[in-house]
C-alpha cells in the first residue's frame, strides 16, 4: 500500500501518544506510591523531566494536573486527545475497533474528571486498553508498513521517556534495536546519519550512564531517526 | 405485515448508545463559527417498511434514478429534453447547480449520480412521496448501517424473531460501483475534506468498509491529465476513481473556485480526458434543483416511456402564471422552499407566518419566481421513538440510497430522520435531528 507523508506522520505519532499515555501512568503510579509516605519530591523531578515550565503547588494539583489537566502536554488528557486527533484521521487503516480503545479511554477520562477522581491506580483500565490497542493493532491491520510505523512512533516515545528517567543502559539499547527491526520494513524511513551515531552511541564501551548531557544528546538523535 | 418483536433491542438501547460512544459514531457542527461534534441521536426503534411497500419504492426509486442520469447525459450533451419544450431552458441554466465547464464530458458509463439519496416520506394516507433528490454528495448511510451492527450485537434476539433485509452490505454496493466505474485499475480513493468536515465520521467509516483510501486535501495531484495519489519518498500511484466528498466548486481551483484549498488542480482536465471516475459526477446539481424536481415525473416519461412510479408532493412553480396565482392565493397554507438552499434551510412554512410576513412573501414570490417553489404542505405519517422511558411519535423522513455502476441497485435501508421537536417538520440532523435504523422486511 502507498502511504502519504501526512499519513504516515499521522501513524508516528499515534504511536507516540499512545505510548506517552501507557508510560505516563506506568510513571505516575511509581510517584503515587512514593507520594504516599510524603516525599514530594518525587513529583518536582518527575516534572522536571518532562521540561514542563510550570509545577502544581501541591501534590494533590500534580495528580490532578498530570491526569486531567489540557492546558498540560504532558499529562494523560492532552496525551489522549492527541492519540485521538490522529486515530480519527486513521480509521481505515487502523479500524474502527482499535481507535476504539482510546475513546473508551477519553470517556473514562472525562467521567473521572467530573467526579475530581484522584485516585491514579483506577486508571487501571486506561493502561489495559492502551495494551488492548497494540493487540487489536497487531491484529487488524493487514499493512507492514502501517504497523511498523506505529510501532516506530511507540519505540521512539518509549526511548526518549526512559532516557528522562534515567532507565538502565540495557534496557534502553534493546529498544531501539527493536525499533531498528521494525524499520526494516521500510529502510529509507530512518535518517542512516542520524541512526549511525545513535548505534556508536549506543556500543557498551561509549555508552555514558551517567553523563546528563550525553542521555540529552542521545534523546535528541532518537527524536529525529525517523523521517516521518 | 408480521409481529414485529423489539423488546430485546428497546431493552438494550443504553447499551447500542454505549457502542455508538465506542466507536465515535459522531456528526460536526458549526454554531457562531465553532466546530463542535456530537453523538447523533439513535432511536432504537425502527423504521419498518413492508415487503410489499419496498417493492414498490424499489422499482419507483431504481425508475426515478435512471430517469436523472439520463437527463444529466442529456443536458451536458444534445439537450433534448429542452428542445422538446419539456424542461424549460430558465430552469436548467440559471440553477446554480448546471455547470457549463461540464458540456460534452462524458463520464465513465454515462453514469452521473452514482450514489443518489432521495429523500421520501410516508403520508397518513399510506402514500410514499418524493421531497427532494439529492445527487451531489448525499450522506447518512453510514449511520445506519453501524446502527445495525450495533443492534445486532446487543440483542441478536431481535434479528432472529424478524425477517429483516441486511443492511451491511451498503460498503459491498458501493465496492462494487467504485470497480465498475474505476479507470485503468487506478487506486480507489474517497476524497475528504478533512477532519472538520460534518460528516467525517462517514468518510472515515465508509473508507474502513469499502477497503478505498481515503484522501484529504494535498494527497493527490495531476500530471499529463492523470490523477495520482502522492506518497512518501516520491512514491506515487494512479488513481482511477475518487469517491469525492468535496463540493463541485472547490474540486478544481484551476476550473472553479481558484481560492479552494480543498480540491486537486488540474482535476478536471483529467476528468475531461476520461483518466479519472469523479463519483458523483461534477454539475449533478443541476438535477437535484428545487426547480428541477417539478419535472422529474416529466423526464421519467420522456426518457423511459413510462410513468413515473414514485409520486411528487404536489407541488407549484411560481415561475407560471397559473401556478403563482395559486400560491399567492394559498400561501398560508403552503411550504415555501428556496431553491438555493440545502440542509432544511430556506424552508418556510406559510402557516407559521404573520401577515407582514406573508406579504413580504409574495412580494419576493413576485420579484424572483425562478428562486421559489411551493408545496402543499403533506401530513406525514409519525413515527414511534423512545423519549425517556416514554413513547412519543414525532415526524420522519426517509432517505433512500439508491447506487448506480453497471447496474441501478437501490440499499434495502436507508437513513429514517425524525425531529426531536415536537411541533417541528424539519428532520435534518444538523438542525437537532436523530436517526433510526431502517428495517426492510423480507416476507
Amino acid at each position: 500500500m502507498i502511504i502519504s507523508a501526512n499519513k504516515a506522520n499521522r501513524l508516528y505519532w499515534l504511536g507516540r501518544y499512545v505510548e506517552r499515555v501507557y508510560m505516563t501512568l506506568h510513571l505516575l503510579r511509581r510517584v503515587y506510591d512514593k507520594m504516599i509516605d510524603g516525599q514530594p519530591e518525587d513529583y518536582e523531578s518527575f516534572w522536571q523531566k518532562l521540561d514542563m515550565t510550570d509545577s502544581y503547588a501541591s501534590t494533590s494539583e500534580f495528580t490532578l494536573g498530570m491526569m486531567y489537566d489540557d492546558k498540560n502536554p504532558s499529562s494523560l488528557m492532552s496525551s489522549l486527545n492527541s492519540a485521538m486527533d490522529n486515530a480519527i484521521m486513521l480509521r481505515e487503516d487502523i479500524k474502527s475497533e482499535t481507535m476504539s480503545y482510546i475513546e473508551m479511554s477519553i470517556a473514562l477520562m472525562k467521567k473521572y474528571r467530573s467526579e475530581a477522581m484522584s485516585n491514579i491506580t483506577n486508571l487501571q483500565s486506561v493502561t489495559d486498553w492502551m495494551l488492548a490497542f497494540g493487540g487489536s493493532a497487531a491484529q487488524r491491520i493487514d499493512d507492514p508498513k502501517v504497523l511498523s510505523l506505529i510501532a516506530i512512533g511507540q519505540k521512539t516515545e518509549k526511548i526518549d521517556i526512559m532516557l528522562r528517567f534515567c532507565y538502565c543502559y540495557d534496557r534502553i539499547a534493546a529498544q531501539y534495536y527493536i525499533l531498528r527491526n521494525w524499520a526494516k520494513e521500510w529502510p529509507e524511513l530512518l535518517d542512516e546519519n542520524i541512526d549511525a551515531q545513535i548505534v556508536e552511541m549506543l556500543k557498551p564501551e561509549n555508552y555514558k550512564d551517567a553523563d546528563e548531557e550525553f542521555r540529552w544528546r542521545l534523546c535528541k538523535f532518537i527524536n529525529t531517526v525517523v523521517r516521518a | 405485515m408480521a409481529y414485529i418483536n423489539l423488546k430485546g433491542l428497546i431493552d438494550s438501547r443504553d447499551a447500542v448508545n454505549k457502542w455508538m460512544e465506542r466507536f465515535g459514531v459522531r456528526f460536526g457542527v458549526y454554531k457562531n463559527g465553532v466546530f463542535n461534534e456530537q453523538l447523533f441521536p439513535f432511536d432504537s426503534i425502527p423504521r419498518v417498511i413492508s415487503k410489499k411497500d419496498w417493492d414498490y419504492l424499489e422499482a419507483g426509486l431504481q425508475q426515478r434514478v435512471k430517469a436523472l442520469n439520463m437527463f444529466l447525459w442529456d443536458i451536458y450533451h444534445d439537450k433534448n429534453i429542452i428542445k422538446d419544450g419539456v424542461v424549460p431552458e430558465e430552469f436548467v441554466y440559471s440553477s446554480k447547480g448546471y455547470m457549463p465547464e461540464c458540456e460534452g464530458v462524458s463520464p465513465v458509463g454515462k453514469v452521473y449520480a452514482h450514489i443518489a439519496g432521495i429523500d421520501l416520506v410516508e403520508g397518513k394516507d399510506g402514500k410514499w412521496y418524493v421531497l427532494e433528490d439529492n445527487l451531489r454528495i448525499p450522506s447518512g448511510a453510514s449511520y445506519p448501517m453501524i446502527a445495525r451492527k450495533l443492534c445486532r450485537k446487543v440483542s441478536p434476539s431481535t434479528f432472529s424473531d424478524n425477517s429483516v433485509a441486511e443492511n451491511r452490505d451498503y460498503s459491498e454496493l458501493l465496492r462494487t460501483m467504485m470497480d465498475d466505474m474505476c479507470v485503468d485499475g487506478g487506486m480507489k480513493v474517497i476524497l475528504t475534506p478533512g477532519r472538520y468536515n460534518s460528516a467525517f465520521f462517514e468518510h472515515s467509516y465508509l473508507a474502513e468498509k469499502t477497503g478505498a483510501t481515503l484522501a484529504y486535501p494535498g494527497d493527490l495531484f495531476v500530471e499529463d491529465d492523470k490523477v495520482y495519489y502522492a506518497g512518501m519518498f516520491k512514491e506515487k500511484r494512479l488513481v482511477g476513481a475518487i469517491y469525492r466528498r468535496v463540493s463541485d466548486e472547490y474540486m478544481d481551483p484551476l476550473t472553479f473556485e481558484a481560492s479552494s484549498l480543498l480540491g486537486i488542480p488540474g482535476v478536471m482536465q483529467a476528468y475531461k480526458a476520461g483518466n479519472v471516475a469523479l463519483i458523483n459526477a461534477i454539475g449533478n446539481g443541476v438535477a437535484d434543483d428545487k426547480g428541477i424536481y417539478y419535472f422529474v415525473p416529466k423526464m421519467v416519461k420522456y426518457y423511459l416511456g413510462e410513468e413515473s412510479i414514485l409520486q411528487n408532493a404536489p407541488t407549484y412553480l411560481p415561475y407560471y402564471e397559473e401556478d403563482k396565482a395559486y400560491v399567492l392565493a394559498n400561501l398560508e397554507k403552503l411550504v415555501i422552499k428556496d431553491v438555493s438552499e440545502a440542509g432544511g434551510y430556506g424552508v418556510m412554512f406559510g402557516r407559521d407566518m404573520n401577515e407582514k410576513q406573508l406579504a413580504e412573501m409574495r412580494q419576493l414570490i413576485n420579484d424572483e419566481p425562478r428562486r421559489w417553489i411551493a408545496q402543499e404542505v403533506i401530513d406525514f405519517k409519525d413515527l414511534e421513538l423512545l423519549e425517556g422511558d416514554e413513547v412519543v411519535e414525532r415526524k420522519a423522513d426517509l432517505r433512500a440510497f439508491v447506487v448506480t455502476g453497471k447496474e441501478t441497485k437501490v440499499w434495502k435501508s436507508g437513513l429514517t430522520r425524525f425531529s426531536r421537536n415536537p411541533d417541528s417538520f424539519v428532520v435534518n440532523s444538523s438542525q437537532g435531528g436523530g436517526f433510526k435504523d431502517t428495517w426492510v422486511m423480507i416476507k
